[in-house]
């Protein structure tokens, strides 16, 4: 039986604790403008320095922590919920029903995603919530093709079938039987997609469609300082390693759960 | 001739798929919110303009229609005007589309090349330092956002080292090639003028590397582990124990097998890759698809943005198509 390693739960745990600062700090006075200490260098008083409108950046980065919280969550939230049904469906019914929802899948696969969520970001207008749903909806098809794979591997497993000979509604055999089942695959992918999402959310407020000002997304924040790079160094370098740490974090607890799951199963 | 079956059907599906993609966009387009007519018509035209606009346009058919409509235009590619340079989308995309082919090409030579090399050394040497590397690489490639690494970069090696310049194809004042593929690459091998390809060359390594960089440690990390698992084969054993030199025993029996399960995986990276222009282009203004996306976003200009959303889709559809055909022939000959 594997544990938990030590070096991942550090991680996600520190990413978790700056999520609890990031929710009592008071956005509006890290975005309050300080005309008298524009691009400070790092320095005692501005851990990462200053940016062209005064404002610390090292408060600006942990004010975005709630943001990256919120967008990994949602991002998965949806994906799963749409992933769910679509996989459920095609995978408990066979046929025409099953057939048409895979070539739905594969529709959606069949674009890049980041591309896919550009073009859904475009059409819904700027903004971090479009950005999110616009990630979401480009990431629901491995979800239903994972579900349907098991769940294809469940439906003749003979509890399935004698719950079915007793009378059991498909509803009640997909939530009671078929789903707890086949939860584990689904929470390794979640917990693996995490940092794929907050890389193509801060990926599209980079281009300048996904968080709007002032508010202090990581990818945003990094394309407000890419004008200055060369003579401002720490505007863009910082939120970068934030955005690194994050998603190294919930790589690395990822596969420490996967590492977990799989090997509980196999034993 | 089940060869030939094979690619029949996958050819079928493939062309259903095409359908879908266009689907999706008709309906991408459609939820864009504001009324195209009245964008057409301008903001002080009256109510008949309006309405006589709305049947030019189509926009009082059933949506079935509309469907199919938008179908004969996609195939004639007629993707309607930019709104931004007034230009024929098909025109712009075919302008830009070569200049992103090269970059996205040298980045998957990059991280073929390049991976598969540190794969086959960390499998011969597992446990030694280039190893344990890979997998720091891997661990960290995963992680990096590939526009920040770009902007480090540009730091690091433009303004620190000064060994790369700083973005864009080629420096302000050089003329490029004498257009026939619209690749800078090609075009100035077909012209031998070695002194502008060295320049264009000098300009394109940095973002293809940078582009192939989450890719290349996925390649190495497989490569790897797809050796490791063939070297304990019996035939390998076979031929070890028939005294056959380590190297011919890696080069001719094992690789062959061990690529299997990389090239199926390039097929999926080619798709990582061409969204990763969207961002690196944007960052070294290369002037292909992503730095077009890029001004058609702050001008809202949707035209181009689903015309470069549509090309890429179809760029990735066709080469996991090619990149399957080609596993199945290569896995018919092996067995």
């Amino acid at each position: 039986m594997k544990k938990f390693r030590i070096l991942p739960l550090l991680l996600i745990s520190s990413v978790f604790i700056f999520f609890v600062c990031s929710l009592n700090i008071d956005s509006n006075s890290v975005n309050k403008l300080d005309s008298k200490n524009r691009f400070n260098p790092p320095n005692s008083e501005n851990y990462f320095g200053t940016d062209a409108a005064g404002r610390d950046v090292f408060y600006r980065i942990i004010d975005g922590t709630k943001t990256t919280i919120k967008i990994a969550f949602s991002v998965i939230s949806i994906a799963l919920f749409f992933g769910l049904i679509v996989g459920t469906i095609s995978g408990y019914f066979s046929g025409i029903i099953d057939n048409i929802l895979m070539w739905i899948t594969d529709v959606f696969l069949s674009f890049p995603s980041l591309i896919l969520a550009l073009a859904i970001n475009a059409a819904m207008g700027p903004g971090i919530n479009s950005a999110i749903f616009a990630v979401g909806i480009a990431m629901w098809p491995s979800y239903a093709k994972l579900l349907r794979t098991s769940i294809k591997s469940l439906k003749n497993e003979e509890y399935i079938l004698s719950s079915k000979a007793m009378g059991a509604s498909n509803l009640r055999v997909i939530f009671k039987h078929i789903l707890p089942n086949s939860i584990s695959p689904i929470i390794v992918q979640c917990s693996l997609d995490m940092g794929y999402a907050i890389l193509a959310v801060s990926g599209l407020s980079f281009l300048g469609i996904g968080a709007q000002p002032p508010t202090s997304e990581w990818g945003f924040l990094v394309a407000e300082g890419q004008a200055t790079i060369l003579s401002s160094w720490w505007w863009s370098a910082f939120p970068g390693i934030a955005i690194c740490y994050v998603v190294i974090s919930f790589n690395l607890f990822g596969e420490n759960i996967r590492d977990i799951l799989i090997d509980e199963n196999n034993g | 001739m089940n060869f030939i079956i094979y690619i029949l059907k996958k050819l079928t599906y493939l062309t259903t798929v095409l359908i879908g993609i266009i689907i999706l966009m008709f309906i991408i387009v459609q939820s864009i919110p504001g009324d195209p007519a009245r964008a057409a018509a301008g903001p002080a035209a009256s109510k008949e303009r309006l309405i006589e606009i709305r049947k030019d346009l189509g926009l009082d058919l059933p949506v079935y229609i509309q469907v199919y409509r938008y179908f004969g235009r996609v195939i004639n590619l007629d993707l309607g005007k930019s709104i931004r340079t007034k230009k024929d989308v098909w025109d712009e995309l075919v302008l830009y589309l070569p200049a992103s082919i090269e970059l996205v090409v040298s980045a998957m030579f990059i991280n073929i090349f390049v991976g598969v090399l540190i794969g086959i050394y960390s499998a011969v040497k597992p446990r030694k330092i280039i190893d344990k590397l890979s997998n720091l690489i891997t661990i960290l490639g995963m992680g990096l956002p590939i526009f920040w690494v770009g902007i480090i970069s540009q730091l690091l090696f433009y303004n620190i080292l000064d060994i790369f310049p700083y973005g864009g194809r080629l420096p302000a004042g050089v003329n490029p090639p004498q257009h026939q593929t619209g690749s800078y690459i090609i075009d100035s091998l077909l012209m031998w003028d070695l002194g502008l390809l060295s320049i264009s060359l000098h300009h394109l390594i940095l973002p293809a590397f940078i582009m192939s960089l989450p890719e290349l440690a996925v390649t190495a990390r497989i490569m790897r582990n797809s050796i490791l698992n063939v070297l304990n084969k019996d035939y390998i054993i076979t031929a070890k124990a028939k005294g056959l030199n380590q190297s011919r025993i890696l080069f001719v029996h094992a690789l062959k097998n061990a690529m299997m399960v990389p090239i199926s995986l390039f097929g999926m990276q080619t798709g990582w890759i061409l969204g990763g222009t969207l961002l690196v282009e944007s960052v070294f203004s290369w002037g292909g698809l992503g730095s077009l996306a890029y001004n058609a976003i702050y001008k809202r200009d949707f035209p181009i943005i689903m015309g470069v959303t549509l090309v890429i889709s179809l760029c990735f559809v066709l080469t996991n198509f090619s990149v399957e055909i080609i596993h199945k022939y290569i896995d018919k000959r092996l067995t």
